[in-house]
């Protein structure tokens, strides 16, 4: 009898620390920011937002029998929803987005090829072409200044990471490739070595971070040595993005036993860790109720406070404190938001730009991209 | 007598003192340190009296780095068997021993048959887009969908491709939700167009570092998530010293 009581007891206290800690809301759909009509002949793929709230909306020509279609349209809208362009492209080129400074990008190639890239102005004018990407990604700079084109993982022991200045095109800077130590390999040729995870132009100084197995580094394109390194981050990097001026968000793991993914959040000028969080995965199951700690989806709001956008549509929030500038990981709340299908259907990601989230969804042969306010 | 018992003793302590690096080492996990070198230059202004010129002075810039070496094996509970047809038993916790359908018959580390990679009620598998077709010059790898029914393949469990580990799992606007594993020959895979973030993922649970069998571990969910593409499918890509090749020299349609 009196274990029971203390059973209750117990089971009331914890269940009182949830309420405390963890909140829960859901919501409807969000604000009608622009609708327009799919051209004749063609289906809704995809939309990009550039900073200064332009929309890029993506239409591949419909042909059921084909994978990959013979055409596509991408439109451009203002702010105010005027339409600034519209552009055929041929099969194999693609819109991809805007640059930070609102310049158009387009793609060549498919799926982890891309066989060129360039950067057009609203007026079509190419500002930069740049061949043979391959499966290297293309990072910018805060400010649009910088363009890495970049090679991480397996292909930065082949491929080395080019920076361009997007003013004059050029060539600024290249690093890599960077072999894989050869100590690495075991008996059966069987080795797993993460390489570089991290470049990121800043824009500024000549500065660029470079992340690469557990060590993290802030150097100069033409400078010696390096500002300053954060020898192990606490595992193997994952990957890592600029969140604003101030902030990097780097994400690791630990492939152990009790296998630890983890979240670091860094003031980048410093190589000072103002926030960490750790979560471990056994049997599948994450030990502490905190959502995937992976940076990809991770972005901070004017207000710094931190978020992370499932696919799903949850959106966990763990707000800034200003009087110790850092955020409190049993301080969560989670939200709920109808993004409709638009991950499902392969019709592009919800984007998030300055803590609003953006979505689109098909309505009676219209495009209707809404946005949510995060509080 | 005292002699022996003292060697006894002293081959204990040897073994049990070998035994407690040995297990150290693989609960702790190897820490690796070593060295990289950039080649940089310096551009010096010279002056020495009736002209100026300039100067290039070129040196190694070396950062020595440090990183945790995985070797795809003991992982214990992350790095166990799943059980066959899709589900994610990673730990068996002592509860019976796993069999797993042989789909690696000539142990190459790869799928025999890419048949293997989703298995749809009622529908195969077949390649709609070859590797570099005259088509499709660029195409680096192949594309992988239903048949009859092309949209049978939406949502479908996609199984690994190989006996490895998991490299990377990212989202690009051409590929979509991307997964890359290094397999136990070194070599390079990626599977493009998967419906969701695979981490967050529940039918899947993937993460980087995990343990990969052919055909058996599920590492994602066939859609067209990639921004030029309609219609699901996957596509799939081999790199084999930092080259693209073409994966059906190395998994057929049997």
């Amino acid at each position: 009898m009196k274990n029971k009581f203390l059973a209750y007891a117990l089971l009331i206290f914890i269940g009182s620390i949830g309420l405390i800690n963890f909140s829960f809301s859901q919501h409807s759909g969000g604000e009608e920011i622009l609708r327009c009509e799919i051209p004749q002949g063609f289906i809704y793929k995809s939309f990009y937002l550039s900073s200064s709230g332009m929309k890029g909306i993506i239409f591949l020509q419909h042909q059921p029998d084909r994978l990959y279609s013979d055409l596509s349209i991408f439109e451009v809208f203002d702010a105010d929803n005027n339409m600034l362009l519209s552009k055929v492209l041929d099969s194999g080129w693609g819109f991809r987005g805007f640059t930070p400074d609102n310049k158009l990008i387009l793609s060549k190639g498919q799926a982890d090829y891309l066989s060129e890239i360039k950067i057009i102005d609203m007026q079509g004018k190419e500002l930069i072409s740049i061949p043979e990407v391959g499966s290297r990604r293309l990072v910018f700079d805060l400010y649009g200044r910088d363009l890495a084109v970049a090679a991480f993982d397996y292909d930065a022991a082949y491929l080395p990471s080019v920076v361009y200045d997007l003013a004059s095109g050029k060539e600024k800077f290249r690093l890599g490739p960077v072999p894989l130590p050869k100590s690495n390999k075991n008996k059966e040729g069987n080795f797993y070595w993460t390489g570089t995870r991290i470049f990121l132009p800043i824009g500024k100084d000549n500065l660029f971070l470079w992340g690469i197995g557990a060590t993290i580094l802030l150097q100069k394109y033409d400078g010696p040595g390096y500002i300053w390194k954060i020898n192990d981050i606490g595992g193997n990097i994952s990957e890592g993005k600029l969140l604003n001026e101030e902030y990097l968000a780097v994400s690791y793991f630990v492939p152990e036993r009790k296998y630890k993914e983890g979240l670091a959040i860094i003031r980048w000028r410093y190589g000072q860790i103002v926030f960490r969080m750790e979560n471990y995965i056994v049997n599948n199951k994450r030990e502490k109720n905190l959502p995937v700690l992976s940076v990809d989806m991770l972005h901070l709001d004017e207000n710094n406070n931190l978020f992370f956008l499932q696919d799903d549509g949850r959106v966990h929030i763990f707000h800034f404190k200003k009087e110790n500038k850092t955020w409190d990981e049993n301080l969560m709340t989670t939200h709920e938001y109808r993004l409709g299908k638009t991950i499902a259907a392969g019709k592009g990601r919800p984007q998030v730009i300055k803590g609003t989230i953006y979505y689109a969804e098909e309505e009676d042969g219209q495009v209707v991209i809404r946005r949510i306010k995060l509080n | 007598m005292r002699g022996s018992i003292k060697l006894k003793v002293l081959l204990i302590g040897f073994f049990s003192f070998l035994f407690a690096l040995l297990a150290n080492r693989n609960s702790e996990g190897a820490v690796y340190a070593f060295e990289i070198c950039t080649l940089r230059t310096s551009t010096m202004e010279c002056i020495d009296g009736t002209n100026n010129f300039s100067t290039t002075q070129y040196y190694w810039d070396c950062v020595m780095y440090f990183g945790y070496i995985y070797d795809g094996e003991g992982t214990g509970s992350n790095g166990g068997g799943e059980s066959n047809g899709g589900g994610d038993a990673d730990d068996p916790g002592g509860g019976g021993e796993i069999i797993y359908p042989d789909l690696d018959k000539n142990n190459d580390k790869v799928l025999d048959c890419y048949q293997d990679l989703m298995r749809i009620a009622n529908n195969s598998l077949v390649i709609t887009s070859g590797f570099r077709t005259t088509e499709r010059p660029n195409h680096d790898g192949i594309d992988i969908g239903s048949t009859p029914d092309r949209d049978a393949c939406y949502g479908q469990i996609v199984f690994s491709v190989c006996e490895g580990v998991v490299k990377s799992i990212y989202f690009s606007d051409e590929g979509g939700w991307t997964v890359t594993f290094m397999d136990d020959n070194g070599n390079a895979w990626g599977i493009c167009h998967l419906l969701n973030n695979p981490k967050s993922d529940s039918s899947v649970n993937l993460y980087e570092g995990k343990r990969v069998h052919p055909g058996i571990t599920p590492v994602g969910q066939c859609d067209s998530t990639g921004s030029s593409c309609r219609g699901p499918h996957i596509h799939l890509s081999l790199k084999i010293n930092g080259s693209y090749a073409d994966p059906t020299g190395y998994v057929s349609g049997c």
